[in-house]
């Protein structure tokens, strides 16, 4: 009796507003840890394209190094309740602050320029001045690597699209000219390598537009030409783009700008896959898997459509077509944007050998023996190149 | 582990609070100890072992202090010891780096560095547990004979890893008499809240500017500028609002804790922004060295001397780099000033003026606070005054993207916001009921970047 008086006295001196918003709190929290306990968890974003953090294993190391506090941190974080309306909600509160770039951070190396609002519904990656080593080590390997193999090399950097499409970026935008890294390509390279300059031919001063508008891809128009490039480089003719029927695949793909950037009404991009009007038999060896499209379609009833390409990034593809008798091998090192790419090169090579060095631990010299490749090309974009170290993977030796 | 995470809200506080409030009476500085270490050891577990050497040995410390007290000799002995031990490791873990590096520097010889990671919040309860030995020497603090009590006060987890730095005299009584109450409660969550919108709305977001400015390099005037005043909100909102967050945590287990900051940014001198600013800071160093060495009640001279060294060793208490020993001779240089003539000076001048010498004054203190390296502070420093072009697309760019969330946390930084909240929800039931709406949105909108996993950083991993 005594401790309900005391308690009720206690109360009355309490604040109502204070009052109010402690309920709210506690009621946030108590559901909060509830669902967090209770609900069903998804174990895969489609939104952000990732693997949500599974419940954390406690062990003795994991503690002491603690990974184990990590892991469950971003466990909370990955399946707190209602995320999705949570991520929306933010990206809404961020605009309506004024700001015009989302998911910049400066804490991580190399540092992550996360993403601008362009006009015409397109989001684009920040391009930050490089402030690590990456680039360089990366290009000088590049040119060690043509310098070993002694045999047609060319490289493709590909400008991303906040480079190609300046105008449609925030008033005033800062962004990073990457020119800059064109040129120490070019430099470092010397008469090693054939360069081939895209900042022209995918501009959108040509009047198209050939990057998606929430994907840092190039579309396949996009592709194409830089297929037109590299064939030019090559002194080959490339196949007219009249041979190719753009089919569309898909008209409702979200891509990984958007990810970094959830919005309820964004407009999505429209997915074309081309086609080779004429007589093509294409396979494409995975591992020990034998696919007889380069077009996985599983990809387009998921969010990560652009994996449609070659089903994603693997260690080693080989597509093979049996129509082209040339026996010109293609060694393609790459990150995702020549994936699009292949669908043309296919047309003019025998075989085309695409390894993805971020996840090819294999010696890269060996190979080339063994498969009897007669020139090779480095796709990458450029902004890839200035994050993801694979310089030693081409020192193996 | 930090306030601003959703971990700590929806795991570790209810778990904490549900433990305390069951536990009777007896346990409940025991459960609070138990969860501190916890909550320390989440972020680097081994360094908890450095905290409970210093809760045992200060301890200890205390108990050899009291039984001497009778001889003055003996008692002054054991004083010297556990300032010598405390001092001693915060400058192994803190400073063998800074002191290798600079022999190095000046003798040209490459001495190995050592390879020491500074446990984080060290310089907080290093300071606690000095004050502690301090008090109870001096007789201004009574012995602490439990060690769970005394542990409770040093690891306590609300002023564990960012203050308020809290004297031991200032918490000896409530660590035994302390009353939970629905008041205190209630007044406590609401101001936990207050300091997460603080840091998570305003600071964390004030932050990308000022980081994105430092990182792109050689700025242009306008840039400059407003990546420094970016900063200057950034670390107020910051500190201040860990600082509400950890004093409403406190209040939440019924501790009443020091007032850290009371609005700097409106003082009218140096002097007083440093009365304003991380108070209990300043306050430590007011007590437990400005006075012993003499004070102002010595000659000008000897003066000036105190206030040298109290304000280099303020400076470098903020982090191992001489950037903040700089920064600390800074406030130094202009304290004294302020003593000898400025301040005369400045009474003779519009109160607009006063202000805006101190809040300069402050501004151009964060660049040497946020530039590690003095040669960049320096160049920012001239670009700031014009040894730069006017402008450039990252200025203008940040000037229209950021200008609404910088005038908002100026006006926020002011007693005008939070007065006219106040009046709000006094003012009736329909100011009540608006005032909660505004109150549960803000809520809202912090958890959208808590749960976004926004840019998050935390500022006082050097201190």
């Amino acid at each position: 009796m005594n401790i309900i008086t005391k308690l009720k006295e206690n109360s009355k001196r309490c604040e109502a507003g204070h009052v109010a918003v402690t309920v709210v709190l506690f009621l946030t929290i108590l559901i909060g840890a509830l669902t967090l306990i209770f609900a069903p968890k998804q174990t895969f974003s489609e939104d952000e394209n990732r693997v949500l953090e599974a419940v954390p294993q406690v062990t003795l190391a994991s503690i002491r190094d603690g990974s184990f506090m990590d892991s469950i941190e971003s466990y909370v974080g990955d399946h707190f309740m209602l995320r999705k309306a949570f991520i929306s909600l933010n990206t809404r509160a961020q605009l309506l602050m004024g700001k015009r770039d989302l998911g910049t951070n400066y804490g991580t190396t190399p540092a992550e320029g996360g993403v601008y609002f362009g006009k015409d519904d397109h989001i684009y990656e920040v391009l930050l001045p490089n402030r690590t080593d990456i680039f360089k080590d990366n290009v000088a390997a590049l040119n060690t690597f043509a310098e070993k193999t002694a045999m047609p090399f060319y490289v493709v950097p590909v400008p991303s699209g906040s480079q190609e499409q300046p105008d449609k970026l925030p008033f005033s935008a800062p962004n990073h000219d990457q020119h800059e890294e064109l040129n120490a390509i070019r430099s470092a390279v010397g008469s090693n390598a054939k360069v081939v300059d895209l900042f022209d031919v995918l501009s959108d001063k040509t009047g198209n537009d050939f990057y998606f508008k929430t994907d840092h891809h190039w579309n396949a128009y996009g592709a194409y030409e830089g297929y037109k490039g590299l064939a030019a480089a090559m002194g080959i003719i490339p196949v007219p783009v009249d041979d190719f029927d753009f089919k569309v695949a898909s008209n409702a793909f979200y891509g990984t700008l958007y990810s970094k950037a959830v919005l309820t009404n964004q407009v999505p991009d429209i997915l074309y896959l081309p086609v080779y009007k004429k007589q093509m038999t294409l396979i494409q060896q995975t591992g020990k898997q034998s696919h007889d499209s380069i077009y996985w379609e599983e990809f387009l009833q998921k969010k990560d459509k652009y994996s449609t390409f070659l089903g994603g990034n693997h260690s080693v593809d080989v597509v093979k077509n049996a129509d082209v008798k040339n026996g010109k091998k293609l060694l393609i090192l790459k990150d995702s944007f020549a994936n699009s790419m292949v669908p043309f090169l296919a047309t003019n090579f025998s075989e085309i050998h695409i390894i993805d060095l971020r996840y090819y631990n294999q010696n890269i010299y060996d190979y080339i023996q063994q498969n009897g490749i007669t020139e090779s090309a480095a796709i990458y974009s450029i902004k890839q190149l200035c994050e993801v170290s694979v310089a030693n993977k081409l020192r193996a030796r | 582990m930090i306030f601003s995470s959703l971990f700590f809200m929806f795991v570790f506080l209810p778990l904490v609070l549900a433990a305390y409030y069951i536990v009777p009476r007896k346990y409940k500085n025991l459960c609070l100890f138990l969860f501190s270490l916890v909550f320390y050891a989440w972020g680097e577990p081994v360094s908890v072992f450095i905290m409970l050497f210093t809760s045992v040995f200060n301890f200890i410390a205390g108990m050899l202090l009291d039984k001497y007290r009778a001889e003055r000799g003996r008692a002054r002995l054991f004083l010297i010891i556990s300032i010598c031990v405390n001092v001693g490791l915060l400058g192994f873990f803190k400073y063998s780096g800074m002191l290798v590096g600079t022999f190095n520097a000046a003798t040209g010889l490459s001495v190995p560095m050592p390879q020491v990671m500074l446990p984080i919040g060290i310089s907080f309860y290093t300071f606690e547990a000095l004050s502690y030995c301090i008090d109870v020497y001096r007789g201004d603090a009574p012995i602490q004979r439990n060690l769970i009590d005394f542990g409770t006060y040093i690891s306590f987890f609300p002023h564990l890893v960012a203050g308020p730095i809290v004297k031991y005299e200032y918490l000896a009584d409530q660590l035994h008499n302390r009353q939970e109450t629905f008041e205190k409660f209630t007044a406590g969550s609401k101001r936990f809240m207050v300091g997460m919108f603080k840091k998570v709305l305003i600071a964390n977001n004030l932050a990308q500017l000022a980081d994105k400015v430092q990182y792109m390099g050689s700025p242009s005037t306008l840039s400059a500028w407003l990546g420094i005043l970016a900063f200057t909100f950034q670390i107020y909102f910051d500190f201040s609002g860990y600082s509400d967050m950890a004093i409403g945590l406190g209040q939440m287990f019924g501790f009443t804790l020091p007032e850290n900051f009371n609005f700097p940014y409106i003082a009218r001198s140096v002097s007083e922004f440093w009365r304003r600013w991380h108070i209990t800071l300043g306050s430590w160093f007011r007590e437990y060295i400005y006075i012993p060495l003499g004070g102002n009640r010595c000659s000008t001279l000897k003066n000036v001397r105190n206030l040298a060294i109290v304000w280099v060793l303020t400076g470098l208490w903020h982090g191992a780099s001489w950037n903040f020993a700089m920064w600390g001779a800074y406030y130094g240089v202009l304290i004294i000033c302020e003593k000898l003539f400025l301040r005369k000076w400045l009474e003779k001048i519009p109160v607009i003026f006063q202000w805006l010498y101190s809040f300069m004054a402050a501004v151009i203190g964060w660049v040497f606070f946020s530039y590690l390296d003095i040669h960049k502070a320096f160049g920012v420093l001239g670009a700031m005054f014009g040894f730069a072009p006017g402008a450039d697309s990252l200025g203008v760019y940040s000037l229209v993207t950021y200008a609404p969330l910088l005038i908002v946390a100026a006006f926020c930084s002011t007693p005008l916001v939070g007065n006219l909240a106040e009046k709000l929800r006094k003012s009736g039931i329909a100011g009540q009921i608006v005032w909660c709406a505004g109150f549960v949105c803000l809520f809202v909108v912090s958890l959208s970047f808590l749960v976004d996993n926004s840019y998050n950083p935390f500022l006082y991993f050097r201190f």
